[in-house]
């Protein structure tokens, strides 16, 4: 318990003198331009490509 | 901490990918191949059944029904299909790369937060992720077979986004704001996208047979379930590497 305590303590200073508006946004934002063209972009080139993976992940397809 | 988000993200992504390339291969490719023989024709649901009388002859449906040899489709197009599968595969890690990074964003702020990073609580952020990202859309579009004609592609794929988002939200309100207030906006936030309803066909219809379709299903669950536990584990055990008690210089360390 104590253990834990401290444990939760470090890491909330940690993330108090590093939370990262930057690095939550720009990771954000690289993610949703990776799954619009793996998984939204209908060009065919993009849909042939990753049909098989959006029917699995169960992204919309056709 | 920026480079954190970012390499936790990744190396999260790549391995869930992994494994999920391997589980595609095993348990959904098969299927897929098998749907699109229905598709093009080269095998008909109702083979054997349309004249009246052989009904309930098994032995006459016996070539119809018979589940396909292991790996029959492959032999037809070799190297087409290898590049497909490739196609495929890179696709599955870029798609849980993508996965990967939005949840080390998130995780970087619920530890900022306080909150641990144990194992138990990776496999929450996994099992919350596969929630809200297949669970509550497939509640009203479930994961499809090639060959099954369905609602306008752009309704569904905005139906969706907009209920993966509702659903996020749900489970942040859920994990951060634990009074009945936030339990019920959270509930009601699952709930809202399923009022308003799918965009879904008047009438369903598909080329394949409905069992596989379910046996499709059920396998796409089990893929995704596997996918983002081992994306919420690995993403707690990156985490937790990084917030050992190491001697590190507090100025500029935000590189």
């Amino acid at each position: 318990m104590t253990t834990t305590t401290t444990l939760a303590r470090e890491n909330a200073r940690e993330g108090a003198a590093g939370v990262s508006l930057v690095g939550v946004g720009g990771a954000i934002l690289t993610a949703l331009v990776l799954l619009y063209f793996a998984g939204f972009a209908q060009a065919a080139q993009y849909h042939d490509a990753a049909h098989d993976t959006r029917h699995t992940l169960a992204f919309p397809c056709h | 901490m920026t480079m954190r988000i970012f390499a936790n993200g990744l190396f999260a992504g790549l391995i869930a990918g992994a494994v999920v390339v391997l589980l595609q291969f095993l348990l959904t490719e098969p299927l897929i191949l098998e749907a699109e023989e229905y598709e093009s024709g080269a095998r008909v649901h109702f083979a054997g059944l349309a004249e009246p009388g052989v009904l309930h002859d098994h032995g006459a449906n016996e070539a119809a029904d018979a589940p396909p040899a292991p790996g029959a489709g492959k032999e037809e197009a070799g190297e087409s299909l290898a590049a497909r599968f490739a196609l495929a595969f890179a696709a599955d890690f870029v798609v849980y790369v993508a996965w990967g990074l939005i949840l080390s964003a998130l995780v970087s702020v619920a530890i900022a937060r306080g909150q641990e990073t144990s194992l138990q609580n990776g496999l929450l952020w996994g099992l919350a992720g596969f929630v809200a990202v297949q669970v509550a859309p497939g509640v009203g579009l479930a994961p499809e077979l090639p060959g099954i004609p369905a609602a306008d592609l752009q309704a569904r794929q905005i139906w969706w986004i907009a209920t993966v988002l509702a659903a996020a939200a749900a489970m942040g309100l859920f994990a951060f704001v634990r009074n009945p207030a936030g339990i019920a906006a959270g509930i009601a936030l699952l709930a809202l996208p399923h009022l308003i309803g799918a965009p879904r066909l008047e009438q369903l219809a598909g080329l394949a047979p409905p069992s596989l379709a379910a046996e499709y299903v059920a396998r796409s669950y089990a893929v995704a379930l596997a996918g983002w536990s081992l994306l919420g584990l690995s993403m707690a055990w990156l985490w937790g590497r990084a917030a050992d008690p190491v001697p590190v210089p507090v100025p500029a360390d935000d590189r």
